[in-house]
């Protein structure tokens, strides 16, 4: 699905990415977690095709990414919902700037939003819906394509955590009932944990993979309160740690 | 029960408000120049069948030119401005130094150079308000959130699509801002303008009627030049209504903290 090959993103003398390999098959989960300005933003805005100059390869499906993806879906931090379109008009802009025809907008769109539990809203503007509503709504336009990616930046961090374990299990739902590829940037490690099938450490600063850890409990809606899901969170914790010990000890 | 009232007729309640004021220093003052309301209100019906409205036209016609050749340049050009950091770098000191400079002194330099008909009054008011319409467009198009434009390119949109579906709707609610300041400040610099060489505009009209001495024709005037300005901002505001209800939501919620 995914192919990496030496990825490297320099801005202004900085490395953000150092030597990035990486690869993900179809229909698998990839969290990608470590501190703030550790690049991990940076390494999905390049999976999106939205950040051009890149030194190495990126290759989804066989294709080399330099511009967005068609069939790659993309929700952002803040969500990045237009305050000026209403819910549908919101969910249905990918297929509009596609020159879709109106019928099978207005389909497929009511059955995404109906899928996110949001179609009552959809006449409503996002200042009028709750946090987790408008991310309900930014899921919605990254499916309203049918995308078989999805590029995740941190996309629950602003909210409470009620909200926030009922779109992780939203999202898991999702990946089980699509074919979809999910790759998200979080800085929550249950999150990672909860959503991850496979989890990807990476170092502060210096824009490089720390380890990449395989994840046994992906893929279950009430792993939460196992044992085992709690033993994950500190292994991945750990691993996080010891890279800041090092970091201070040279 | 009265707020709700006010609320819904605050336009009458508006002018009620200032006629009553009017009469209290028409009272009070005890002079002509400041004649009864009541009388001045008849004076201008009367005069509104007649000479009143080709004047109030002219002037209304020189207004509504200047606001488009402004919007047209002064958009297309903080749109360019805004989204184009390394012009902007050369233009926008010049902008910066130009924007005060009262550019009402210079309508002897318009009148030689443009003629003492309605290009050079035109071309005051829009050289005034085109500055207010451009700086709004090109700060406005600035504070625009980058994950706005990131996350329409990722849904694949090409240039013109960013600006159908983001940079267009983004600036609307700031342009009819712009607009209702530029409306105000257009009818001053007007009714400055109509005081020379011409004998059309509502400017002319009451200026006329002050050196004639004939005060009641003067408040005419004064009432008619004000409901002018009423009636485009009443349009504006219609228009938002029409196209900006989001931008109208938002301002609702952030409104009244005490």
């Amino acid at each position: 699905m995914i192919e990496v090959q030496s990825l490297s993103v320099k801005y202004q003398q900085n490395t953000i990415l150092n030597n990035i390999d990486l690869t993900l098959k179809p229909k698998e989960t990839l969290a990608i977690i470590g501190p703030s300005g550790c690049g991990k933003s940076t390494l999905l805005y390049c999976l999106a095709g939205l950040l051009k100059p890149y030194q190495g390869n990126i290759h989804i499906k066989g294709e080399i990414i330099n511009k967005p993806r068609r069939q790659t879906g993309v929700i952002l931090q803040e969500y990045g919902l237009f305050p000026w379109k209403t819910v549908f008009q919101n969910a249905a802009l990918g297929l509009t700037l596609r020159h879709e025809d109106k019928s099978k907008i207005k389909k497929r769109v009511n059955d995404v939003l109906e899928q996110l539990h949001i179609k009552e809203q959809c006449h409503r503007y996002p200042i009028q819906l709750s946090g987790g509503q408008q991310q309900r709504v930014a899921i919605a336009r990254a499916l309203a394509t049918n995308p078989d990616l999805l590029l995740m930046d941190e996309p629950f961090s602003s909210l409470d955590t009620i909200v926030r374990e009922e779109l992780q299990g939203v999202i898991l739902d999702l990946y089980k009932k699509r074919s979809l590829s999910v790759v998200f940037v979080t800085h929550n490690i249950e999150e990672a944990v909860f959503l991850g099938k496979r989890i990807m450490i990476m170092t502060p600063k210096s824009g490089r993979i720390k380890s990449i850890l395989d994840n046994p409990c992906f893929g279950d809606h009430h792993i939460r309160s196992e044992i085992a899901f709690h033993e994950m969170c500190v292994r991945v914790r750990e691993e996080l740690e010891a890279e800041q010990h090092d970091q201070s000890t040279c | 029960m009265i707020n709700q009232l006010v609320n819904k007729y605050r336009t009458l309640y508006a002018m009620l408000m200032v006629c009553l004021i009017w009469l209290l220093l028409h009272y009070l003052l005890q002079t002509a120049i400041i004649p009864n309301p009541i009388e001045a209100l008849l004076t201008f019906f009367k005069l509104l069948n007649g000479e009143l409205l080709i004047h109030l036209g002219a002037s209304l016609l020189r207004i509504l030119i200047s606001i488009f050749i402004s919007i047209t340049i002064g958009v297309s050009i903080g749109l360019w401005l805004g989204l184009h950091y390394r012009y902007d770098q050369f233009f926008g000191p010049v902008i910066y130094l130009l924007f005060p400079v009262p550019k009402i002194a210079f309508l002897p330099v318009l009148m030689i150079l443009f003629g003492l008909g309605n290009s050079s009054k035109i071309i005051l008011v829009t050289i005034i308000i085109i500055f207010q319409i451009l700086v709004t467009i090109r700060d406005s198009v600035k504070g625009l959130s980058q994950h706005l434009f990131l996350s329409i390119q990722s849904l694949g949109a090409n240039k013109w699509q960013i600006y159908q579906h983001l940079v267009l709707p983004a600036i609307l609610p700031k342009l009819y801002t712009a607009l209702r300041i530029s409306v105000g400040t257009s009818i001053s610099v007007l009714f400055f303008a109509e005081n020379y060489a011409t004998t059309y505009g509502i400017g002319y009209f009451i200026m006329d009627a002050w050196v004639r001495i004939n005060y009641l024709q003067m408040y005419a005037g004064i009432i008619a030049i004000s409901l002018l300005g009423l009636f485009i901002f009443k349009a504006i505001d219609f228009l938002e209504n029409r196209t900006c209800q989001w931008a109208i939501l938002e301002k609702g919620k952030n409104n009244s903290y005490f």
